[in-house]
């Protein structure tokens, strides 16, 4: 399977904690970038103007900038090392992609990903491609965080995503705080190097075993595309755990008629059951900013039927 | 107006008078100084009692035109303080002109989703789209403290209130206007810096204290 995700046979009890969050970070998407045609060199072949590359789903999709770039510098107008005060974007059919958001997020909600959809365009010959624009300006669309100051800023951008997480967590930013300057060099170096021994180790010190509340953003993919941060309890008012479908409930509660259920909870590339509690959810499939990403999608005619 | 001036006056030492009441008197004052100072330097330059004065009127000048800037006289684009003629109100509304809501449009190929829906589905859709152009007319409003860090300029009011539909980076906009800087780092509880897309109703509800979001700022990087 190209668009690699958690197999959802496999994600039962089979499976153990450390198995599924290997699989959450070794999950990737292949994906080709083409350059948009204003920003080429007259008389560059089309094979010039692209680059393919397989990128982990759990990463900022930025961060692979500087290589694409570097990849296209025979092909691009744009001098790297002029001072324009421009700025690069990714965009997919014409909708801007923020950067901001785990690629994977970004591919799910994109795609409004309905994952046996995707599962049923595989064969043995083809993969799934994921085909975007490289843009470039100095007025970036709006809702673009303009990168003015490299990886410095992607870092800082992550620390504060963590920061945040840890805040809703615990009720302080204290942990990530108090991360010795080693600890928060190699969490960081962790997602550069994809390290996944050193970001659990460090980020368990973040996540306590208790949360007072738990980050999760939502994304709305049809019929616009829109994201709801929530602060969720593990345990309701009435000691119950609380369910991905009691908060889908209350953000989205046309999509719950009578017995029928419209929407999916898609999280990872992989349909996530609706009765799943939010802290074991968080801890297999959380990302590496410290949320838990779910996209809401929907369910197809087809399926409808059949239930 | 003149109950800034005057509160502000009150806990100013380098202002001789704490009677300046108004921009006018103030500007009658200064210029009357300005004009004591020039010709103190045409008869007597140099002398270490005009060197003081220079200093104090220069202070004076400084902090008055600090003042000016605080009360935003400037006209905005983007964002609409409320007019430094009309009568100053205990709260600030922070509004931006064009309703922009941060939703992003879906890629054609997903909307070819919207196709294959069941009818039931066709309709929910309908109803939250209808309910979100419902929503965008809607005026509910949150509560923002502002807390300066270190040497930056003091916002007045200090609270301000902004529709709760709105993303932070409007009271990241808000902000660089009314005290005049090109960059300014906002965090949240003393705590994280937030991302400029999230609604700002969203974090309210996540981080208030008491009734309010408490934002402090900075000119500088103050929580890494």
């Amino acid at each position: 399977m190209c668009v690699n995700a958690l197999p959802r046979e496999k994600a039962g009890t089979t499976m153990n904690m450390d198995q599924i969050r290997e699989l959450v970070w070794s999950g990737a998407i292949n994906v080709q970038i083409n350059v948009k045609q204003s920003l080429l060199l007259n008389e560059v072949s089309h094979k010039e103007s692209l680059v393919n590359v397989r990128i982990p789903r759990d990463t900022y999709l930025v961060l692979y900038l500087p290589a694409i770039v570097s990849h296209l510098r025979n092909s691009l107008k744009i001098d790297p090392n002029g001072n324009d005060g421009g700025t690069y974007w990714f965009e997919f059919e014409d909708v801007p992609l923020f950067w901001n958001y785990p690629l994977g997020v970004l591919y799910d909600s994109m795609l409004a990903l309905n994952p046996p959809g995707r599962v049923s365009r595989d064969t043995e010959n083809s993969i799934n491609v994921w085909k975007i624009e490289l843009a470039y300006g100095s007025n970036p669309p709006a809702g673009v965080i303009p990168l003015i100051n490299g990886i410095d800023q992607i870092k800082s951008y992550w620390m504060h995503q963590w920061k945040q997480s840890c805040y809703i967590l615990n009720g302080s930013a204290k942990q990530v705080m108090s991360l010795s300057m080693q600890d928060s060099q190699q969490f960081w170096g962790s997602i550069l190097n994809r390290d996944r021994t050193n970001f659990g180790r460090i980020s368990s010190k973040i996540i306590p075993k208790r949360p007072k509340f738990i980050p999760i953003i939502l994304h709305q993919t049809l019929p616009d595309i829109k994201r709801i941060q929530l602060s969720a309890t593990e345990c309701k008012d009435d000691g119950s755990l609380q369910t991905v479908a009691d908060l889908a409930k209350i953000q989205f509660p046309e999509f719950f008629q009578d017995n029928q259920v419209l929407m999916k909870a898609v999280s990872n590339g992989i349909e996530v059951p609706l009765h799943s509690n939010v802290f074991e959810l968080y801890q297999r499939l959380m990302s590496f900013d410290g949320f838990l990403h779910v996209c809401i999608c929907l369910v197809s005619n087809d399926e409808y039927g059949e239930a | 107006m003149s109950g800034i001036l005057e509160s502000e006056s009150d806990n100013d030492d380098s202002l001789q008078s704490s009677t300046v009441s108004s921009v006018s008197d103030s500007l009658r004052q200064q210029q009357q100084l300005h004009q004591e100072q020039q010709q103190q330097q045409s008869s007597s330059s140099g002398t270490p009692r005009n060197a003081t004065t220079g200093n104090l009127v220069q202070s004076r000048l400084e902090h008055y035109s600090r003042r000016l800037s605080m009360l935003g006289l400037d006209s905005s684009q983007e964002v609409v303080a409320p007019d430094a003629n009309s009568k100053i109100e205990p709260t600030n509304v922070i509004e931006s002109d064009d309703s922009y809501e941060p939703t992003q449009d879906v890629p054609i190929s997903a909307s070819l989703q919207l196709h294959q829906l069941p009818q039931v589905t066709n309709r929910a859709i309908e109803k939250i789209e209808k309910q979100a152009s419902g929503t965008t007319k809607s005026q509910e409003k949150v509560q923002i403290r502002f807390q300066p860090i270190g040497s930056i300029s003091q916002i007045n009011p200090s609270v301000c209130k902004i529709t709760a539909t709105q993303p932070f980076s409007l009271v990241v906009q808000f902000l660089k206007k009314r005290i005049k800087v090109d960059e300014v780092f906002c965090y949240i509880n003393n705590s994280f810096a937030p991302n400029p897309q999230l609604i700002v109703g969203n974090l309210w509800s996540h981080f208030k204290v008491g009734d309010e979001l408490i934002v402090s700022y900075c000119g500088t990087t103050a929580f890494g």
